[in-house]
């Protein structure tokens, strides 16, 4: 079976490729389950804090541990049905979660919030911008999730301020739970 | 002065476009990883029936597992990558390299037979 050079680079090309494309679809697979458990974190926590704001802090400081703790769990299970060990997944999950609260934390420190508002706006724009960037190298549906994030996030900061918490429950929760099941069956 | 030849021999099993795409995408995982049926499909972008005929092929060349079970009522079917056909794979893509560095290195352009 003769080969020529350029019918070498073409199989190359297409292992190439090929490769690429089963790594961006077993990542969708991979966050999917992640975007079910986070929006129905975002869910609760803003209805939370719309219904009852003073008790918004320690809520959605108990949410968040929760919702950390389940992402640790979701990526050792995925690494147990890959055979991977189990750390591997789990730490990457954990130095996410660190790096976007830890930017939040010295964003509002060196950037003081002039309103709850603000205050409640900025951690999903920072997730906003998280995903956007995650996509420039794994897919094009992070960057998709992240863009509609921001524009919900400052649609509804924009637009509806006095609603601004329950838009974000349901829009913002909304999109998470939409993009789970979009990731899932890509 | 006559060329030498190739180190490598081209695997013609693993060469067939589609069975090239499902090596690949199951090459890409991690050893012992498993894909399910419908994401190789969608990696390899084939149909049902064209993926199952080209999946046994390779089963019966001992270059891929195929496992098949049930989640609840649903019967799913995992595919990975035997030591085997890794090694098959890794061969074949070291193949093509070659022919591609021995082209570079004479200058000469793709021709079948002349690479």
């Amino acid at each position: 079976m003769p080969i020529s050079s350029d019918q070498a680079a073409d199989a190359l090309g297409e292992v190439r490729r090929t490769a690429r494309r089963t790594s961006v679809l077993r990542g969708y697979s991979f966050a999917a389950p992640h975007f079910w458990l986070w929006g129905v974190v975002w869910l609760l926590g803003y209805t939370v804090a719309w219904w009852r704001p003073a008790a918004a802090g320690s809520f959605w400081a108990a949410l968040d541990l929760v919702g950390f703790a389940g992402s640790a769990l979701l990526a050792r299970s995925a690494s147990r049905r890959a055979a991977r060990p189990a750390g591997q997944g789990m730490g990457r999950v954990m130095a996410m979660a660190a790096t976007g609260v830890g930017f939040v934390v010295a964003t509002y420190v060196i950037l003081a919030p002039h309103s709850g508002l603000q205050f409640a706006a900025f951690p999903p724009l920072v997730v906003a911008a998280i995903y956007t960037g995650v996509g420039i190298w794994q897919g094009l549906r992070w960057s998709i999730i992240g863009v509609v994030l921001a524009a919900l996030t400052v649609g509804g900061y924009l637009l509806w301020p006095d609603y601004f918490l329950p838009w974000m429950a349901l829009a913002g929760g909304g999109a998470l739970l939409l993009t789970g099941w979009w990731l899932r069956h890509a | 002065m006559p060329e030498a030849a190739l180190a490598g021999q081209p695997d013609e099993l693993i060469h067939q476009p589609l069975r090239l795409r499902i090596m690949a995408a199951l090459n890409s995982l991690p050893t012992r990883e498993t894909l399910e049926f419908t994401r190789l499909r969608a990696s390899v972008q084939a149909t049902d029936g064209n993926l199952g005929a080209h999946l046994a092929t390779l089963e019966r060349a001992g270059y891929i597992a195929v496992q098949k079970d049930f989640v609840g009522r649903r019967p799913r079917t995992r595919v990975m990558l035997t030591p085997g056909g890794r090694a098959a794979f890794a061969q074949h893509v070291a193949y093509l390299r070659e022919i591609i560095d021995r082209a570079s290195a004479t200058g000469t352009p793709g021709e079948p037979g002349a690479p």
